[in-house]
């Protein structure tokens, strides 16, 4: 069985490879040999770009400086919107009068973009840190509150009729029988949010920043450098895969019981 | 039955253990994270030889003292761009300018001129420098207009490929010898602009020229860096820029077909106020626009250093320029000097532009006597003495 597992795992990972390595060639095949190659940079440039990077600054840092500036505002931002997403999601998963007190508005708030809220965010926070972090909040609150509110809902209720009916009460129903079957659910939007924050991180830098991953793209789109938004682009794609492989592995260990391989 | 219940309690025990531990985790990493700050590269290499600055580390007693007397100053919250218009004050504050005349300046970054009228309403910069957005900062937002710093027309063009049939007429009307086209070739042209610019004002007087309107052409509106790639890629047959993208276009080898300057436009950037700091900081708004005008003769007096602070400011923005480049953007966009500051009608290109926003429609028209009403000439009468 473990070894069916492992012998899974390697095929994965091949595809992975080879679907990346896919998509490098045809990039280079287009950037090469069609009229993409006048507007569109390509990859051995872009690299080039970024290896720089690390050890020239681009703009007052390198990249280094930029991502710990983004990597700070996406872990506040989504930190803050995770503890208060679980918390407003639960409640309204399990409380009739939180759901239809929360819900609505909530429903109504929910497919706003983030970038719509950056005059607001401003008049509120100002220019500073705090607006970065609201926006990254705003952009990733919705997909954990929306999945801890599914999550809720979704447990069993004949496994709540029986806590009940033994005579368990309230707190322990939401801690040992809630609590943990919503947690796929919540992890999932975990994952989903992290996502959605790096996403935010553009809109986010778009108020008063000098650095982030997000300014180095408004930066090469404004002054059209086009190989400083591919490495920004590059940048936030790798940073976020590296961060959904670590949310991937703490849902592992944290929802081992829910895992089909165990 | 008793083991399957401990065996669950463990289960249940062990997961919050897990979850307790990742959150804790998180919450360790957010915080390091929050504490501990990579220092900027300094990137500022320009500075006039007589006044070098002493080495790094070495700190005197006199040091000592104004470091001690700086502290009690006024502070104003200064915006800056990424653009020409905030060199003046990068160099006021690499040579101390501000403290030399009793403040110092706390600068507030934005990418662009809406960015700073978002922040006008918020309170956020109390002095900054702008163009065309200044319309907005007067009329809507009650920010006054105290001093014109710097020739903005410069640099504002209007371009096309050169085998485009636009480029192959010069001097259809003999009044505007150095513009390019005709009727002819300008009726039906894609013309790529930020709409509601100077820019776009651009356009409009060189249609005019020919007899035209924008009815006879078709305007696209996109951000200028987009404009560009449109004219670079056969999308459209003009592209109304604004600098530095202008300048880009021109190295390119695009065809400068009219300019601000060739139409005999003025425009000025000029120093903005917010409201609150008009009313109640007059005394460091002189001292301010003092400085700025000890700032805007030094940079005129040495073209060369003035470039290479702009190369600097680009630079440290992530901006890629060149020196040769920085050169003739002094050269075309140059700065007001205190002489010429005193033979200007101050707010007079912030009225055009007003003007040509209500034509249309980015102004409610009600607005714009506003715009007369937050012209005021007394701070930089006092601070130059005329």
């Amino acid at each position: 069985m473990k070894k069916k597992f492992v012998g899974e795992k390697a095929e994965k990972t091949i595809y992975a490879i080879l679907a990346i390595a896919t998509f490098f060639l045809a990039w280079a095949f287009i950037t090469t040999f069609t009229a993409a190659k006048e507007t569109t940079p390509g990859p051995i440039e872009v690299l080039k770009l970024l290896v720089t990077s690390f050890f020239q600054p681009i703009g007052r840092y390198t990249v280094y400086g930029h991502l710990y500036y983004s990597i700070r505002r996406v872990l506040i931002g989504y930190t803050v919107a995770t503890v208060l997403g679980i918390i407003v999601g639960l409640s309204m998963g399990t409380s009739r009068y939180a759901e239809a007190i929360i819900k609505p508005i909530f429903e109504m708030i929910r497919p706003i973009p983030p970038i719509a809220w950056i005059p607001l965010v401003i008049l509120w926070f100002g220019v500073g840190e705090l607006p970065k972090y609201a926006i990254i909040f705003i952009g990733s609150f919705t997909n954990v509150t929306l999945n801890a509110y599914t999550g809720a809902q979704r447990v069993d209720p004949t496994l709540v009729g029986c806590a009940r009916m033994l005579g368990t009460s309230e707190r322990d129903i939401f801690l040992r029988v809630i609590l943990p079957s919503s947690m796929p659910q919540i992890f999932a939007g975990m994952q989903v949010a992290l996502s959605t924050a790096w996403m935010a991180v553009l809109a986010a830098e778009m108020i008063g920043a000098q650095e982030g991953c997000g300014w180095i793209i408004l930066r090469g789109s404004d002054t059209t450098n086009i190989p400083l938004v591919l490495v920004g682009m590059v940048i936030i794609g790798v940073v976020g895969l590296f961060l959904a492989t670590i949310m991937r592995m703490a849902e592992r260990k944290v929802c081992a019981w829910n895992r089909m391989d165990v | 039955m008793r083991s399957g219940e401990t065996v669950k309690k463990g289960r249940v025990y062990f997961m919050k253990k897990k979850l307790i531990s990742a959150l804790m985790a998180t919450a360790m990493v957010t915080t390091a994270l929050a504490g501990c700050a990579p220092k900027p590269v300094e990137s500022t290499t320009a500075a006039p030889a007589e006044t070098a600055a002493p080495a790094a580390g070495e700190t005197t007693a006199a040091g000592q003292t104004a470091a001690a007397d700086t502290a009690d100053l006024p502070v104003l919250k200064v915006a800056v761009m990424p653009f020409l218009n905030s060199i003046p004050i990068v160099y006021m504050q690499n040579e101390g300018l501000d403290v030399a005349n009793g403040f110092k300046i706390e600068p507030v970054y934005f990418a662009n001129g809406g960015a700073m009228n978002e922040a006008l309403a918020a309170d956020q910069w109390e002095v900054g420098t702008l163009s065309a957005a200044a319309v907005n900062s007067l009329a809507i937002y009650g920010a006054y207009c105290i001093a014109d710093i710097g020739h903005s027309e410069g640099g504002l063009y209007t371009l096309s490929k050169q085998d485009s049939p636009i480029a192959q007429v010069k001097g259809a009307n003999p009044s505007y010898p150095d513009i390019y086209g005709d009727a002819e070739t300008l009726k039906g042209a894609i013309i790529a602009t930020n709409t509601g610019t100077i820019s776009h004002l651009n356009v409009i007087k060189w249609l005019e020229k020919f007899g035209l309107t924008t009815e006879d052409v078709e305007i696209v509106h996109m951000d200028f860096p987009s404009a560009y790639q449109a004219l670079m890629t056969g999308n459209c047959d003009v592209a109304a820029l604004n600098p530095p993208t202008s300048y880009v276009a021109e190295g390119e080898g695009m065809v400068v077909t009219s300019s601000l300057t060739a139409l005999e436009v003025p425009q000025f950037d000029s120093i903005i106020v917010s409201n609150k700091a008009f009313t109640d900081r007059k005394d460091v708004l002189v001292n301010y626009t003092k400085a700025f005008f000890q700032a805007t003769d030094a940079l005129q007096a040495d073209p060369d250093m003035a470039a290479q602070l702009l190369l600097d400011w680009y630079t440290e923005n992530g901006s890629e320029s060149a020196i040769e480049s920085c050169k003739t953007e002094i050269t075309t966009r140059p700065f007001v000097t205190s002489d010429e500051e005193k033979t200007i009608s101050i707010g007079d290109s912030v009225q055009v532009t007003g003007e040509f926003w209500v034509s249309q429609e980015l102004l409610d028209e009600a607005k714009f006597p506003e715009i007369a009403k937050h012209i005021d000439d007394t701070i930089v009468k006092e601070a130059l003495g005329f």
